[in-house]
């Protein structure tokens, strides 16, 4: 079959405009891909990812399943990381675009109470929260930010507690 | 030697290099997580509850455990030492705890769960503890009994605490309130939640919050309303107000008044709008000529509602070969919110040859820098800069990226059309 002059310019501009929408669009489907459902982590800034969504997204966080008072982040790209720390606790989270919305991702943060001596003399709150530290031969105790480092004695005890 | 003698002799010398290299830094670190379990009491009920402890230094250990504090007594578990070997990266621990019937009085009632780390020659059959009260806030002493009656050594030990806490319902209704903000920048909606924890026995039916935010000056700017929410005994409720405003940026007050079942509780919260920043307005030279003391006069704005204080420049100039030819800074000066002032430099020419260069400008203030770079001409009697105050905006590469596909495909789009256009005529010509 012969195709005409005129029906073949439609059908090329038909092909040129499906393939536009077809990969370069928007894709209906967003996926979400870390923090994986189930996930536990002491990262209070985890990095949220997920496939494709387009400009003009956002990013739905909330401690309750039924997102009834979330936190809303306008992203680009693939991929966010918040500039607050996360409480402890259990959230969900999901991306949406206009009328295209993921699954709810749930994920859990939790708090991590970690001393390091890295080197005689020094030791370090090496885990993710501010500490109550106590030291032997001294009344009370005083706060430890994370990653700060206190220098002691060789001799010396050590005892810490989340704040 | 033969080489495949030769290649495993090389290889156990890189292995061994390598156990080496990680054996000499290692560390000591000890660690549990979670650092705190939370528990709703119900009279008499018993709970299985877990904790990790972590060795994050694949180190030999003994992890010796035990409770202290207030319901320290309700805590049992099987075995207070738990070994720990290099390839031991993290153990489980459980723990029980017995509810009794009545706990006294309403509110937080805490125990501690101590994880203290001793060598591993240490066997708990001949330990001996002697442990200080927690409540003196000193840390615990072990002294241990070697292979001798008489022998006892002191060791230096680290010890982390997971802590216990059980919420005991007050009579009534009672809530504990919390705040925190998502804040944004001038033109963006400020949301409030206010976080509800009801302590009491009964249930909340109706509970609201009413949003005070003040300004710098403590005077209220705006009152923003939430919905009601229920809230049961012992859950966790939340409130969601929002601020609609294209405000000024800077540090501002939320005043929070939760309303709930003919009681009244209070929170409140500092937050910012948009980002603490002064910017560069203009920077001019008058009555210049090469070889003399230029002086820089530089306009600054702080665009924040509070003062700021210690705000100077600093300038470095480089030529064409990135050769600094300057270094120098203004003084400081403290600004009134959204004020305008002027700062001056001084740059010393002689010797400084026409042409271009690049100078770094680096305006400082609070614990922040704003830098930008600008093209410089110095003449025989005029040094002109190529400047423009920027708010910094940021360009999403990776937006553009994703468009280029589609624009290509568009004009391949208007190149077939044109050219059966193209095609058309002629065949018709």
């Amino acid at each position: 079959m012969r195709i005409s002059n005129v029906n073949g310019l439609i059908l090329a501009n038909i092909i040129v405009i499906g393939v536009a929408f077809a990969f370069f669009l928007p894709g209906q489907d967003i996926r979400l891909i870390h923090p994986y459902t189930g996930a536990v982590t002491d990262d209070r800034k985890p990095l949220f990812e997920w496939s494709s969504s387009g400009d003009g997204s956002e990013l739905v966080i909330d401690d309750d399943e039924d997102f009834s008072t979330p936190y809303v982040f306008s992203v680009t790209g693939r991929s966010a990381v918040l500039s607050e720390e996360l409480e402890y606790g259990t959230y969900w989270w999901k991306v949406r675009n206009g009328n295209v919305e993921s699954e709810a991702g749930k994920f859990t943060v939790v708090s991590t109470v970690s001393l390091s001596r890295p080197e005689k003399g020094i030791v370090i709150n090496s885990g993710n929260s501010e500490l109550l530290f106590y030291r032997s031969g001294v009344t009370g105790a005083f706060v430890l930010g994370v990653n700060q480092t206190i220098e002691v004695g060789e001799e010396e005890n050590v005892m810490a507690e989340q704040k | 030697m033969s080489w495949q003698s030769r290649s495993r002799l090389i290889t156990a010398v890189l292995v061994a290099s390598l156990m080496i290299l990680c054996s000499a830094g290692q560390v000591d670190a000890l660690g549990v997580t979670p650092g705190r379990s939370t528990i709703d009491f119900e009279p008499g009920k018993t709970i299985k509850k877990t904790f990790t402890i972590t060795n994050n230094e694949h180190k030999r250990f003994n992890a010796y455990i035990y409770v202290e504090d207030s319901i320290g007594k309700y805590i049992t578990f099987d075995t207070p030492v738990i070994a720990f070997d290099e390839d031991d990266s993290s153990k489980q621990f459980t723990y029980t705890i017995n509810l009794p019937e009545r706990l006294v009085p309403p509110g937080d009632h805490w125990g501690k769960i101590i994880i203290m780390e001793l060598p591993p020659d240490v066997d708990s059959g001949i330990l001996e503890t002697s442990i200080t009260s927690m409540s003196d806030k000193t840390v615990g002493l072990i002294e241990y009994a070697g292979d001798s009656a008489e022998a006892t050594q002191i060791v230096a030990t680290v010890a982390v605490i997971h802590q216990v806490r059980i919420k005991v319902p007050y009579p009534g209704k009672y809530m504990q309130l919390d705040m925190s903000v998502q804040e944004a920048v001038p033109g963006e909606p400020v949301r409030f939640f206010v976080k509800m924890f009801n302590l009491g026995k009964e249930d909340i039916a109706d509970a609201r919050a009413s949003i005070d935010i003040l300004g710098p000056t403590n005077e209220v700017i705006a009152t923003i309303e939430s919905g009601p929410v229920s809230v049961k005994s012992m859950q966790k409720g939340e409130l969601l107000a929002v601020w609609n405003t294209d405000t000024n940026p800077g540090l501002y007050h939320a005043s929070a008044t939760v309303r709930y079942d003919g009681e009244v509780g209070k929170t409140s919260k500092n937050f910012y709008v948009g980002n603490m920043l002064v910017d560069m307005i203009d920077i001019t030279v008058k009555d210049f000529s090469l070889g003399d003391v230029a002086k820089f006069d530089m306009l600054v704005e702080s665009k924040w509602n509070q003062p700021i204080d210690n705000v100077y420049a600093h300038m470095v100039i480089n030529d064409q070969n990135d050769n600094k030819v300057a270094d120098f800074k203004t003084a400081s000066l403290d600004m009134e919110p959204f004020e305008k002032a002027h700062v001056y430099a001084y740059w010393d020419t002689e010797g400084v040859l026409e042409g271009d260069y690049i100078a770094n400008l680096a305006l400082h203030y609070g614990d922040r820098v704003n830098e930008r770079e600008i093209r410089t001409k110095v003449g025989i009697n005029s040094i002109r800069m190529d400047f423009s105050p920027t708010a910094g905006a940021v360009i999403s590469e990776e937006g553009t990226l994703e468009q280029y596909p589609v624009i290509m495909l568009i004009a391949l789009l208007i190149a077939i059309n044109l050219g059966w256009f193209v095609y058309f005529r002629k065949r018709r010509s």
